[in-house]
């Protein structure tokens, strides 16, 4: 009977637990005194629990094939759970060492009672009941991936002695899986994950992790990026997934590992890329910096992982250290590559010359071959015209050379997307930008199509002024003098608002905030500097030409219905601008009646909304952050004349 | 290219300062006096093609036309370095070479004659161009040819040319010297009425003005022609140079000219800047040049290159300002500068409509060197450049009431049987004269609205 106990102790899987049988029989009285009965329970429990765990690690752990179990609800299978499994095989080793110790206890004394077996079973009773914890708790949240480590490191401090020391394996175990993963992606940019389960996420086959897992059958969805098709898109598909960052790394943290990994990958795509066209690059650069980013370093910095794995206290500060040094040394490593060699300085000019209209007269040319097709809807064949007209205007104000690198479209998604047709062909376009390797690190797609947003608003801007000018010259050329003093005077006012909102966001915004981001490049060495301060030019350029919402700093749309209230005044006074085009082409020398309502509806008009944006900009200037804001008044109202002609209607 | 603009030199101070012109720009936009590109200059970062044209040897060519009746001063020209820069076609010199003899009579009536050939002239050059935005034109009001022969062909010009925009680089004669042109007031008073007329913007260049900044600033004792002349072409360079290299707007004419000029008889810039020094002014500069201090400076009536006489009742005022500044300059400044001039109240506005201080930051040329890190032009349209028209008007009835000089005018069909044509001139700049009076009040719109109706 003892051996029988022995054995289910050792053997947990087997289909049934002979000695239970024992109980149920009344030959149990025969054998054992009714107080041991009450110690064979005991023992039983502990059999079962440990049957229980056991079956968990045969099921997930190392040497079980997927489709080998039949279970009712499987868990997602994964490395982190195989891992756990492993570890917790190991701390069960000990359990079995001591019971093999006991098997031979006996064969030297048969005559130990049950309760010497007690005795040393239930030293384990403990970490079993953890361990069961542990199991159910995973059943239960259905943990996966690196929540796993998450909840270890929540159980990591445990007061029992014996416990402590087996989350320690436990942890260790699951935690070679998890550096493993870190040093592929930190080294080589390579996310080694079957099972969707490390923190950095490629956005496309997680969607499809996600969509499989309801389905029950884990899919293959690792990302080899050697066969990437080498598009550079490919690396804003990574992203980091939250609910699979243990909590105790900071995000910030892991906003750094993410970083690292990218710029590894462009590098990666890069080399592929560089094998084709090598003669674009001298061949000692290509060896310095082409071909690898770390320059045979790697080594020093795989040290450094593997010896996060050592550190049996999981120190947070230590993962920091590290992170923090292989992101230095790449940083800088970029930002040298990024000014020796994709010429970071020429490509900022360019981005400010085209998308921020730095080439004032190509735009301006633009918009004069386009005039005629200002406002009709767009077609496909309006749509050719357009770039054709831009091609044309950029060959005759000598600009091809720097246009290599844009390209100006209009997406067609654009159009379809977009029923209102307020502004013409204008709310479309966009202009493409060729990035020069590696900025594809500052200039992510989002990026892109906030300047596109810039774009519109500016050249929407550059519009209106241009059609007031053409009306500037229609009345000298008609003469129009003295006899319409009225529509001279609308006309001045809106050429002055439209003029001085342009030198508000040339100068104040734009300029200024050029000059500050190139200080700051120029400054740093860091390459993350640089990131961070286009990041902020950007914002900045995009809150101060009103572009950007206070409540929703994320998603912004020009045309959005949820505007910037001053932008939704100057979107107004745009459509005025173009009313009263459109009105002073066609009235008369003197005015007839039907014009001069409709002139004074124009007028009425144009005083509520400047008095509406007067109001707003002196609100806004009272609000504490909105400074800048009193520059655009301080130019606009620059000799009192509109807050006097307020002040006078008010009383 | 686009928005090219055809430069007209008239008579001897037209084309004086023209030449002065053309050899600063092509100083700045690295041309050499052959009209071939320099080495240092192909990377091309400008804007070359607004004022000239490539020939089929890729050498420059201005859109230039010079024009005289006497060939002294186009002779000096061709006979200077710069003579092959010019197309020989563009140069036209009356065949007696006898000149208007500083009458405006005789310029106009020579200029109706000779218009065909001067007219063929400038229509090639117009038909030369992808998208002509204008004509300026370089002449001074006293002289004959300039002045007589200039307006005859601004009259033509607008005629033939409605949708071109004109601007004009007129010298105004120096008051302070006895002239030697005896019939200057008359001269003056006919052009005025061109100008007033014809033109749509007229850059005011008076030489009492630009003598006095010579010997007061830049302490010449005896200003010459030429160091007047590179004041000049500082201010005409200056003026352009947002047309010239690429910015973000007052890209074309148009741009630049519109927002100046809200009204369109009110059409007379002054003009201002600093620095104001010389090559050989060896001042060692002691402070640096902010933002601030260029456009304070810029609102000083003594780097002005118009003398208006002291304003007593102190009633005059800006219509409109743009300030063109070059240099290294800290953008986030100009806010700041705009913010104190306000403060202090260093300039006075119109009270009839919105106006304020237009400041366009503009590059220079990367070869040409200048010692001063910050410079700034102001175009302004200030109403007290009517004590100029004024003061043209009491010299033109002074020398009217005894009826001096009028013999020289009579031998000339236009005024062979009356002298209306004087009359109506002086109409015409009185009306200005009041009009910029008028502008100095609030009330200016209904005044003006008034005179429409009658």
């Amino acid at each position: 009977m003892i051996h029988d106990i022995l054995l289910s102790l050792s053997n947990p899987h087997s289909a049934r637990i002979p000695i239970e049988d024992l109980m149920v029989s009344d030959a149990i009285s025969m054998f054992l005194h009714p107080c041991e009965k009450k110690i064979l329970e005991e023992i039983l429990k502990i059999i079962r629990e440990h049957r229980e765990i056991a079956t968990f690690t045969r099921n997930y752990g190392l040497n079980t094939k997927a489709g080998s179990l039949d279970l009712e609800d499987p868990l997602q299978r994964g490395l982190y759970l195989q891992a756990l499994a492993s570890g917790i095989d190991n701390v069960l080793d000990k359990y079995l060492e001591s019971i093999a110790k006991l098997e031979k206890d006996y064969l030297q004394n048969p005559s130990h009672s049950l309760l010497f077996i007690y005795h040393k079973v239930d030293t384990f009773q403990p970490l079993f009941s953890f361990l069961l914890k542990v199991v159910r708790d995973l059943k239960m949240q259905r943990l996966h991936g690196c929540a796993i480590l998450q909840y270890l490191h929540q159980h990591m401090m445990h007061g029992d002695d014996q416990i402590n020391k087996a989350v320690k394996m436990i942890q260790s175990s699951v935690n070679v899986v998890f550096l493993k993963q870190l040093t592929h992606w930190l080294l080589y940019g390579k996310v080694l994950d079957t099972y969707g389960e490390f923190f950095v996420q490629c956005s496309e086959s997680r969607n499809s992790t996600l969509g499989s897992t309801s389905a029950g059958s884990g899919r293959h969805t690792a990302t080899t990026l050697s066969d990437a098709t080498s598009t550079y898109a490919e690396i804003w598909h990574y992203e980091i997934c939250y609910e699979f960052l243990p909590h105790y790394l900071p995000p910030s943290w892991a906003e750094k590992v993410l970083f690292i990994g990218q710029t590894v990958l462009m590098f990666k795509v890069d080399a592929s890329k560089k094998r084709k066209d090598a003669h674009s690059w001298h061949d000692s650069e290509k060896h310095n910096f082409g071909e690898s980013l770390y320059n045979e370093k790697e080594h020093v910095f795989f040290k450094m992982i593997q010896e996060l794995q050592y550190d049996p206290r999981l120190n947070v500060a230590h993962y920091e250290r590290v992170i923090d040094e292989i992101k230095r040394y790449v940083t800088e490593r970029l930002s040298q590559i990024a000014v020796d060699q994709a010429d970071l300085m020429k490509q900022l000019k360019l981005i400010k010359d085209f998308f921020l209209l730095g080439r004032g007269e190509l735009f301006l040319e633009f918009i004069k071959r386009t005039h005629s097709i200002n406002r009709s809807p767009v077609t496909d064949a309006t749509v050719r015209d357009l770039v054709k007209a831009f091609d044309s205007a950029a060959h005759s104000v000598n600009v091809t050379e720097d246009l290599e690198q844009f390209s100006f479209t209009i997406p067609k998604e654009r159009i379809d997307n977009d029923d209102l047709c307020n502004f013409g062909y204008l709310q479309y376009i966009t202009l493409q930008y060729k990035i020069n390797w590696p900025l594809h690190l500052l200039f992510s797609p989002k990026v892109i199509e906030r300047y596109n947003e810039l774009f519109r608003f500016l050249m929407l801007i550059k519009r209106t002024q241009y059609d007031l000018h053409m009306i500037w010259c229609f009345h000298r050329e008609n003469r129009v003098h003295m006899t319409n003093v009225k529509l001279l005077q609308l006309r001045n006012q809106l050429m002055f608002l439209v003029d001085n909102l342009q030198y508000y966001i040339l100068i104040d915004v734009l300029e200024s905030q050029y000059s500050i981001l190139m200080n700051t490049v120029l400054d740093s060495t860091d390459f993350e500097h640089i990131q961070r301060a286009h990041c902020i030019f950007q914002a900045n350029v995009l809150s101060l030409c009103f572009l950007l919402t206070d409540e929703e700093p994320s998603k912004t749309n020009v045309m959005n219905s949820i505007e910037n209230p001053v932008l939704t005044i100057l979107n107004k006074i745009f459509h005025l601008c173009d009313e009263f085009c459109n009105f002073a082409k066609t009235a008369h020398s003197t005015l007839t009646e039907q014009e001069n309502t409709d002139y004074n509806l124009l007028e009425k008009e144009f005083e509520i909304l400047i008095d509406k944006l007067l109001n707003l900009l002196i609100g806004l200037k009272a609000g504490s952050t909105s400074t800048p804001l009193s520059q655009f008044l301080l130019r606009l109202d620059y000799n009192h004349w509109f807050s006097t002609r307020k002040e006078e209607k008010q009383t | 290219m686009p928005s090219e603009i055809i430069t007209l030199q008239l008579g001897q101070c037209g084309n004086q300062i023209g030449f002065e012109f053309w050899k600063r720009l092509c100083l700045e936009h690295g041309i050499s006096p052959t009209g071939v590109l320099e080495d240092f200059a192909t990377d091309g970062l400008d804007r070359k093609d607004v004022f000239f044209y490539q020939a089929d040897d890729d050498h420059y060519i201005p859109r230039a036309v010079l024009l005289d009746l006497e060939p002294r001063v186009i002779h000096t020209i061709m006979s200077s370095p710069y003579a092959k820069l010019y197309n020989p076609e563009n140069i036209y010199l009356s065949k007696h070479g006898g000149g208007a003899g500083n009458n405006w009579a005789s310029g106009y009536s020579q200029g109706e004659k000779l218009h065909e050939e001067v007219f063929d002239i400038i229509d090639r050059e117009a038909d030369g161009s992808d998208s002509l935005e204008g004509f300026v034109l370089c002449h001074s009001i006293a002289g004959g040819t300039g002045s007589g022969m200039g307006s005859y062909i601004m009259e033509r010009l607008s005629d033939r040319f409605p949708k071109k925009l004109i601007e004009t680089y007129s010298v105004f004669p120096n008051q302070d010297e006895i002239s030697d042109v005896v019939v200057q007031p008359y001269n003056s008073l006919l052009t005025l009425r061109r100008l007033t007329s014809c033109a749509d913007c007229v850059v005011v260049l008076d030489n009492t003005a630009l003598n006095r900044i010579a010997t007061d600033r830049l302490h010449i004792q005896n200003p010459s022609f030429t160091q007047i002349n590179t004041l000049v072409s500082t201010i005409m360079s200056v003026s352009t140079t947002t047309l010239r290299y690429p910015s973000y707007m007052n890209n074309n004419l148009i741009g630049l000219t519109a927002p100046l000029i809200p009204t369109p008889q009110l059409h007379f810039l002054m003009t201002g800047y600093t620095p104001l020094t010389t090559d050989n002014d060896q001042t060692v500069n002691v402070r640096k040049t902010t933002v601030l201090d260029v456009m304070r400076r810029l609102l000083q009536p003594k780097n002005m290159m118009v003398s208006t006489g002291p304003d007593k009742t102190n009633h005059h005022c800006y219509i409109s300002i743009l300030n063109i500044i070059q240099g290294e300059v800290d953008p986030t400044q100009v806010h700041k500068s705009l913010q104190r001039i306000r403060e202090r109240k260093l300039a006075q506005f119109i009270p009839w409509g919105p106006t304020s201080i237009q400041v366009a930051l503009s590059r220079s040329s990367p070869y040409v060197q200048s010692s001063h890190r910050v410079s700034g032009l102001m175009l302004a349209n200030h109403t007290s450049i009517c004590s100029l028209f004024e003061r043209a008007l009491s010299q033109y009835d002074k020398l009217r009431k005894r009826g001096a000089f009028l013999d020289q005018f009579k031998r000339e069909d236009m005024f062979k049987d009356d002298l209306t044509e004087l009359d109506e001139s002086r109409e015409v700049v009185d009306c200005l004269v009041q009009e910029y009076e008028a502008a100095t009040q609030p009330n200016y719109l209904h005044w003006s609205a008034r005179k429409g109706e009658t």
